[in-house]
């Protein structure tokens, strides 16, 4: 599985016991978030729409990491195809940008 | 009922030195530079290398009001950094809160199911800290704006070459020049820079330093399945260019807003900086003939 646009290490092979781990900490800290943020909403209103951002993006990516999308537990994506990557992967020509060195 | 943007300044270490209001704009300083700052190894490498240039180093930090914590150690690099390189820094700390409302918070429902990504928060909170820069590169008369973005770590939305170059000709419409100074700089020679200076290094876990720079709960969130279980992250450079472009409009706005509430044209102020600049280019350039013949 190549890494394409989504980070050096994306789709890099993790253990399982990597995985469990990970997913306790991603649910602990996501669910300890969740619960302030509910707390928190009610005095101040302006954090309603903070809550409610947390909460559909808390469901949205809870359910690609239960699912296993995009993880390569123990090297299942490792005979799958590359990503497609919309844009070709940056190199040292596509880095001689002017914004490189403003002292320049 | 508009926003009053104009006290938003929590901490600095210096008064401000150029007053400015209608008709007495700020006289553009060229051995000036500012940078926004963190504290971390990236930041902290790129204002050892200005200082090596430059008169002096404006650091400048933002806080966005919603779970970023810890600035007192920022506060703490700059004074390790003025005690190492003889007082080269200058230090402000700028609440960002009310133009991240504006930019993004107010809208943030609607925008992430228009983008389908927790990337706009992100993206959304630096171009605030960006608009606040280049506001307070136009008060101070700075021609050079930067930040520590790093090839290294371009996975993040606000690192990107997209993102980056965008944000470059934001600026650029203000007369005001935008660089990534270390961007091609490995974090090792980072780490060796920062060890010749002798300033604190944190602690090291991976590739990361902790503690010495302000923690972002969003952002550990948004990056954790990346982090965690090597999971791609979600944005892509067409959608994260359409959000730059939409929140580019209200940057603008706000920032006209803001100087409008200073009694000051945000439109005469940007000519008035562009003819000195001329001018000055133009001394230069004379002189520089001349040192060749």
């Amino acid at each position: 599985m190549a890494n394409c646009c989504g980070g050096k290490n994306a789709g890099k092979r993790i253990s399982v016991s990597r995985y469990m781990a990970g997913l306790c900490v991603f649910f602990g800290y996501h669910g300890t978030v969740a619960t302030v943020l509910h707390a928190v909403a009610v005095p101040f209103p302006n954090f309603r729409k903070v809550r409610d951002f947390h909460r559909e993006v808390f469901l949205t990516e809870g359910k690609e990491v239960i699912r296993r999308e995009d993880i390569n537990v123990n090297g299942r994506l490792d005979e799958a195809e590359p990503m497609d990557c919309e844009i070709p992967i940056a190199s040292s020509e596509h880095t001689e940008d002017p914004h490189r060195t403003a002292q320049n | 009922m508009s926003t009053i943007y104009t006290n938003d300044v929590l901490h600095r270490t210096h008064s401000p030195e150029q007053a400015i209001g209608p008709g007495n704009y700020p006289a553009v300083r060229p051995n000036e530079i500012a940078l926004m700052f963190s504290g971390g190894l990236d930041s902290t490498a790129t204002a050892i290398a200005l200082a090596e240039k430059y008169d002096r180093v404006h650091l400048v930090t933002y806080k966005n009001g919603y779970g970023h914590f810890y600035h007192h150690r920022t506060a703490k690099r700059v004074e390790e950094l003025n005690k190492a390189m003889g007082d080269k820094f200058v230090y402000t700390l700028i609440s960002t809160k009310d133009y991240f409302d504006e930019i993004l918070v107010k809208s943030v429902i609607q925008d992430y199911r228009k983008y389908k990504s927790g990337f706009i928060w992100f993206m959304g909170c630096k171009m605030a800290m960006h608009m606040r820069s280049a506001m307070y590169c136009l008060e101070n008369g700075l021609r050079y704006m930067t930040d520590g973005s790093n090839e290294d770590t371009n996975e993040m939305v606000e690192q990107m070459l997209i993102s980056l170059t965008m944000i470059q000709f934001f600026y650029d419409s203000f007369g005001i020049h935008f660089g990534t100074p270390v961007y091609e700089h490995s974090r090792e020679e980072s780490r060796e820079l920062i060890k010749k200076w002798g300033l604190k290094m944190g602690i090291q876990v991976m590739d990361r330093h902790l503690c010495i720079q302000p923690t972002c709960i969003a952002g550990e969130l948004y990056y954790m399945p990346y982090l965690l279980f090597n999971k791609r992250v979600k944005h892509d450079e067409d959608t994260v260019a359409q959000f730059i472009d939409e929140k580019s409009a209200i940057a603008n706005r706000i920032m006209s807003e803001y100087f409008e509430q200073k009694g000051l044209s945000l439109e005469a102020l940007v000519a008035d900086r562009m003819q000195q600049i001329t001018t000055m280019d133009a001394v230069n350039e004379s002189s520089s003939q001349r040192a060749v013949r």
